[in-house]
């Protein structure tokens, strides 16, 4: 990225007689090898002490990584990855909702039948009592 | 996990104190009975692919794990990292600019003070040639 640089002398990566590697801090400061070498723990550029440092370079970690890379490239690829979970999470949505009205079928069945059951029941009851009142009369 | 939709994908047991959820590499939920009945793995019932699984928890991996957030909050968090990332670029570029524009300045009336030397040296050396 040619917006690269040292926040503190204005060397670039690649310029001609800069040697090194090019230093990222933790209070989110760049820095060319020599003047990082010439501060170490405090930021040249805001003096905050006890600073942390990234080298950038291929060993950058994914989340810093983004910050030297074209930003459209960043936003794609979040895209991609928002899609990819949008459509695993609809499927299972929709799976949830298939099963739910599977159920609910199922105990509109089981409700009928229990009707059907408590009917036959009543009949089965009273017949049973007629009978014992003409076994009695007996 | 705390995502309202999760369940098993075969059985349709819902989320309970005691529920284990697992995931296969075919994108299918199963819960811990029916993973315990081969269901899941080395076989997929519902897809009949080979499967091979991951326990839904906290530890689950970072690429996996990014399937079970609030998508609205990925959205946001998203667009919190890419504002960072354009605030930190254009934030250097800006300064670099300036420095290169004052730069530019600096060689610009360097420019001009040598040609104004060169100017009066050319007269001085006219003048020397016309009096000799």
């Amino acid at each position: 990225m040619s917006w690269v640089h040292c926040n503190k002398c204005f060397a670039e990566p690649n310029e001609n007689g800069v040697k090194g590697t090019f230093f990222l801090t933790s209070c989110s400061h760049i820095s060319c090898q020599k003047c990082y070498e010439s501060s170490r723990n405090v930021c040249h550029t805001c003096k905050k002490q006890n600073i942390k440092v990234l080298r950038i370079d291929s060993s950058l970690n994914k989340q810093y990584r983004q910050y030297f890379v074209d930003i459209s490239r960043v936003i794609a690829s979040k895209m991609e990855e928002m899609g990819k979970i949008r459509k695993f999470q609809d499927i299972q949505i929709q799976n949830l909702v298939k099963g739910t009205l599977k159920f609910q079928d199922v105990v509109k069945k089981s409700q009928e039948m229990l009707k059907k059951y408590e009917i036959e029941h009543k009949k089965l009851k009273k017949e049973n009592q007629e009978l014992l009142v003409a076994l009695k009369k007996r | 996990m705390a995502c309202a939709w999760i369940h098993c994908n075969i059985c349709l047991r819902l989320p309970s104190a005691n529920i284990r959820y697992f995931i296969s590499n075919c994108g299918h939920i199963a819960c811990d009975r029916c993973v315990g009945k081969k269901l899941l793995t080395p076989k997929c019932t519902i897809c009949k692919r080979d499967a091979k699984i991951e326990e839904i928890n906290k530890d689950l991996r970072e690429d996996l794990r990014k399937y079970f957030v609030n998508i609205h909050d990925f959205a946001i968090k998203s667009f919190n990292e890419i504002k960072a990332i354009i605030d930190f670029q254009s934030k250097n570029c800006r300064r670099l600019m300036k420095h290169k524009v004052e730069k530019i300045q600096e060689l610009q009336s360097t420019t001009i003070k040598h040609s104004e030397d060169a100017a009066t040296i050319a007269k001085l050396e006219a003048q020397r040639a016309s009096s000799s």
